[in-house]
């Protein structure tokens, strides 16, 4: 047993053992050679002291790693089958045990070691080739992390998920700015009956906010709540926007909705939102109102107005993607039976327009009007097409007892 | 002359250093092609050019000029390996691009989230079964508390550079000197998939390190007979539980070893050869029962397409017309390949002539080079004969070393007329092979986006989205996506990402028959990028099963948009280029 053996054995174990204690970056600059050179040397080591046996030089470096590659690939299915969990203590147990018989064979061989002749001395101008091509080498390492950095093009990640972990659902809103500079934001959350909350902040380049939203368990389930953010250097548009549909389940039949208040309910397959007269309801940037109802022949006249408060202009389907669905006792029935008689197919941006929409006349709608208790619900309509970009929806309208005339 | 000695290797070693300088300073040039790239400033595939030849040419005079030490055409054969595995690595510094190299970030995802390599993987499910890279990477980042990336680009490097060597070694068991190994070991170091794809974080980069060491140790290696034979074995089970194409491939080969020298009348070696093939055989098949039957019909596609039965199980260059290189190139690249064909052919008789049971192996396996031709010819598969190359070049780049070798010594002339003569028909390989090979031309430096085309399709903006699912959508969510994006999806978030569900995106309403697709599908999330109403795809398809007419106009922007009017569909995520929805209260809305 010789110091020449015993210290590269100490060496390749304090290697090991460095690799599997030590934090990153050193752990990980120890791991490389622990892991993917040692296994395999010292198995050639050894062998070369125990047989005699002298490798050259590709015979070297092709068996010292591909043991290496090997002793970890088959460890790891070993531990495997085993149901031994792969983790960094069992990784790094693998290894000191495939290891540590080859670096005692080495340390215990009778075997003289047959030492390799010596290197003759590089050149100075072989040292200086050798530094130009280390520098070219960190130079294109510089290069490549720097103009790769400048390819990524400017971006606001805008996430939105609920989280149920706590007692109450809360939205976890995420905002990540990856505009390569300094950005203050501002997050706007609303349903489609008001503004939920406000948040401003300042992000640092590649910073992260993460804001959690209480909006109430009711109202986040049964509620659409839509999420804007805006660019304080572009305060009027939304420059990200994200939106979490009412959970349909949670959402009673429109029957049974009250209309004191904005809330969502099914009417027939379809969600909508019933909203009192003289509220106001705001999807996709247009704010309706209902100013009243009125029966002409039968027939539900309703006048909404209209206003375009996105900086868009605004197609108004006038082909009518609106939906009543009346009701009382019985399955919901739908029927598609509005269409816009008056109103400008067109709004501009932050344009004002008053539509009056005619239901019926038909048996069914008649009827739930006769009775003077059925709801009257404006939905959208799936089964229409959507030729516009934003279009009036989900506008509702209860009906008094006596639907001749209604209170704007 | 033994005083002339020190003075003859300080010589070799100023060339040697000389070399790795001028091949360091063609990695920087390559850098600085790449960062045109980026900046999608002109000039940038003629820096590029410059830059592989500028590591070309003074490692290939080094390896083809008489008089150098073995050692020394050694080292350039490790830096020609390590150069090549810096510049893939440079292509995409920060994360894994290509789909393949992600469907394996998959399979390591999992088996860091569950310790254990028993894991499964939707979006490619053979990838489990062959878990042995997967085992090497994760070992390395739990060990070094490293990324994935880092880790699986370490062990990449690792295995490409060692091969290199290993090659080397395998040439000189066929009974090639110093010099002609060295030109068969670089010859294979330039075959088309070598430079770039054979060097991404893919089963087949440890797989071939470990075949070329079991064939080094069976085929003869000079260490102790009965140690060869433990390692050889162990060689081939590592093999085995790392990649299916390769563990057939290595069996064969000794199979095919063990024939020609029973032929040969060599008696032990046929024994022994035999003797590992029957043992490789059995631990393939007691492996492969422990695994599921994911391998049998995951590799029956592809030899079902070879001959031709079916044709859209695999994609390739054969459906990139729009864009394929200019004809220069394309007479450049068959012009090597036919070269490389005369060669393969000369050096395959020379080696049957010489005898010797490993040479004439080596001439068997080197006319394989003919039939991977031919099955692109008779399939028009592209794809999968480059792939198959790099098995038959292993062999062939044997016999072209010789062919060369004997081409320059049948040559009248100088002897540095020869030697030109070989650095320029090893140069026309080398191009011609680059062209043809990985990644294609309309995509040789990085930087300008392409939807859904590989690693061009890969970007800041779709990475992001992919990153944020991670926590946002959590693992194991159905998603529908285009190609590019599922490839991001199916790895870091672990989804189910579901490329084949065109019809839900070009649909122009989210009206009852996508609801009825979506429930019937099971589809929980779809991913949006604005870009496929924008962008043409260049491989001739955004989705695996496109119903739409991609190569004339993209999809509508209307239809993208569909999913913002869907009143139960969420809109999750948005970072102005792609968007992320829920699906699932929507998909309830038809229960």
């Amino acid at each position: 047993m010789t110091a020449d053996r015993v210290i590269p054995a100490g060496c390749a174990g304090l290697l090991l053992a460095g690799a599997a204690t030590l934090p990153s970056p050193l752990g990980a600059m120890l791991a490389v050679p622990a892991l993917l050179l040692v296994p395999g040397g010292a198995w050639v080591w050894a062998l070369r002291l125990r047989t005699g046996w002298s490798p050259g030089p590709s015979e070297a470096i092709t068996l010292t790693i591909t043991l290496s590659l090997l002793s970890l690939a088959l460890g790891g299915v070993l531990l495997s089958e085993l149901a031994i969990a792969l983790t960094t203590a069992s990784w790094a147990l693998l290894v000191a045990a495939l290891t540590t018989p080859a670096l005692l064979l080495a340390i215990t061989a009778a075997t003289g070691d047959r030492r390799q002749p010596a290197m003759p001395r590089p050149t100075r101008a072989a040292t200086l080739a050798a530094l130009v091509a280390a520098g070219c080498i960190a130079a294109a390492v510089a290069v490549t992390l720097s103009s790769e950095a400048s390819e990524r093009r400017p971006l606001t990640e805008l996430g939105v998920r609920e989280t149920t972990g706590s007692e109450r659902p809360l939205l976890a809103i995420t905002v990540r700015n990856r505009e390569q500079r300094d950005l203050a934001y501002t997050l706007r959350i609303s349903t489609p009956a008001g503004e939920v909350a406000r948040h401003r902040r300042r992000i640092a380049a590649g910073g992260l906010w993460t804001q959690r939203v209480d909006v109430g368990a009711r109202r986040l389930r049964a509620m659409a709540l839509v999420v804007q953010l805006f660019r304080d250097d572009r305060p009027r548009v939304p420059y990200r926007e994200a939106r979490v549909a009412p959970d349909r389940s949670a959402a009673p039949p429109c029957r049974r909705a009250a209309a004191s208040a904005p809330r969502s309910c099914l009417a027939g397959d379809a969600l909508a939102t019933v909203v009192p007269a003289g509220a106001s309801l705001q999807i996709s940037g247009l704010r309706a109102r209902v100013l009243g109802t009125r029966v002409v022949r039968g027939q539900l006249v309703v006048r909404v107005r209209v206003r375009n408060a996105s900086t868009e202009r605004r197609r108004i389907d006038s082909r009518g993607p609106l939906r009543l669905a009346s009701g009382v006792d019985g399955p919901q029935r739908t029927r598609t039976n509005a269409r816009v008689i008056a109103g400008p197919a067109v709004l501009a941006s932050r344009a004002t327009a008053v539509y009056r929409l005619t239901f019926g006349p038909d048996a069914a709608t008649a009827r739930a009007l006769r009775r003077g208790r059925a709801g009257l619900v404006v939905a959208p309509d799936h089964e229409a097409p959507y030729p516009s970009i934003g279009f009036l929806s989900l506008s509702s309208v209860p009906i008094a007892p006596s639907p001749k005339r209604m209170a704007p | 002359m033994s005083l002339r000695e020190p003075e003859l290797a300080r010589r070799d070693g100023l060339r040697l250093a000389v070399a790795i300088a001028a091949a360091a300073a063609g990695v920087l040039v390559i850098a600085l092609s790449f960062a045109a790239g980026r900046a999608e400033a002109a000039g940038a595939d003629a820096l590029l050019w410059a830059g592989r030849l500028l590591i070309w040419v003074p490692l290939m005079l080094l390896v083809v000029a008489g008089g150098v030490p073995g050692h020394h055409r050694l080292a350039a054969l490790v830096t020609q390996a390590a150069t090549q595995s810096l510049v893939k690595w440079m292509y995409s510094p920060r994360d894994f691009r290509f789909p393949d190299e992600l469907l394996h970030v998959r399979t390591a995802l999992e088996v860091a989230a569950h310790d254990t390599l028993n894991v499964e993987n939707p979006v490619l499910p053979i990838s489990p079964a062959f878990p042995g890279l997967e085992a090497i990477t994760d070992a390395l980042a739990s060990v070094g508390d490293m990324s994935i990336f880092t880790a699986g680009s370490i062990v990449a490097a690792v295995a490409h550079v060692a091969l290199a060597a290993a090659v080397f070694g395998l040439a000189r068991l066929a009974g090639l000197g110093d010099h002609h190994a060295a030109i068969a070991a670089l010859v294979f170091a330039v075959a088309p998939q070598q430079p770039m794809f054979n060097a991404m974080f893919i089963y087949l980069t440890p797989a071939l390190l470990l075949m070329v060491g079991a064939l080094s140790l069976a085929l003869g290696a000079r260490a102790p007979r009965r140690l060869t034979a433990v390692l050889s074995l162990a060689c081939v089970a590592g093999v085995i539980v790392t990649h299916h194409v390769t563990a057939i491939v290595t069996l064969l080969v000794l199979a095919l070893g063990a024939v020609v020298a029973a032929a040969r009348a060599d008696r032990d070696r046929a024994r022994r050869l035999a003797m590992l093939t029957a043992g490789g055989v059995a631990l393939a098949a007691g492996w492969l029962a422990t695994r599921e039957a994911e391998a049998a019909r995951y590799l029956a596609d592809p030899l079902l397409a070879m001959i031709g039965v079916t044709s859209d199980a695999v994609q390739g260059e054969a459906e990139l017309t729009s864009a394929s290189p200019g004809a220069f190139a394309v007479v450049l690249a068959y012009s090597a390949f036919a070269v490389a064909g005369i060669l393969v052919a000369l050096g395959a008789l020379a080696l049957w002539w010489r005898g010797g049971s490993v040479r004439r192996s080596a001439a068997v396996g080197a006319a394989g080079y003919f039939a991977v031709l031919g099955g692109r010819v008779l399939t028009g598969d592209g794809e999968l004969a480059t792939r198959a190359m790099t098995y038959v070049l292993l062999p062939g780049s044997i016999a072209i070393a010789i062919a060369i070798v004997l081409v320059a010594i049948w040559t009248p002339g100088a002897a540095r007329w020869r030697a030109a003569a070989t650095g320029a028909t090893l140069t026309l390989l080398f191009t011609g092979f680059s062209i043809l090979g990985w990644p294609p031309s309309w995509e040789s430096v990085p930087g300008r986006f392409r939807i859904a085309a590989f690693e061009s399709g890969i970007d800041a903006a779709n990475t992001g989205a992919a990153r944020w699912a991670t926590a946002g959508i959590g693992p194991h969510r159905d998603v529908a996506c285009d190609l590019g994006s599922c490839s991001l999806f199916g790895a870091y978030p672990r989804a189910n990402a579901l490329a084949d569900a065109s019809p839900l995106f070009y649909a122009r309403q989210l009206g009852s028959r996508s609801y009825r697709y979506i429930a019937e599908r099971g589809l929980q999330f779809a991913v949006v990028d604005v870009r496929l109403s924008r962008d043409l795809p260049i491989t001739g398809r955004y989705f695996r099963n496109d119903v739409g007419g991609p190569e004339d106009r993209p999809i509508a922007l209307a239809a993208l948009r569909k999913f913002d009017r869907g009143p139960a569909v969420s809109r999750l995520y948005d970072n102005g280029t792609v968007r992320i929805y829920d699906l699932r209260r929507e998909r309830r809305r038809d229960r």
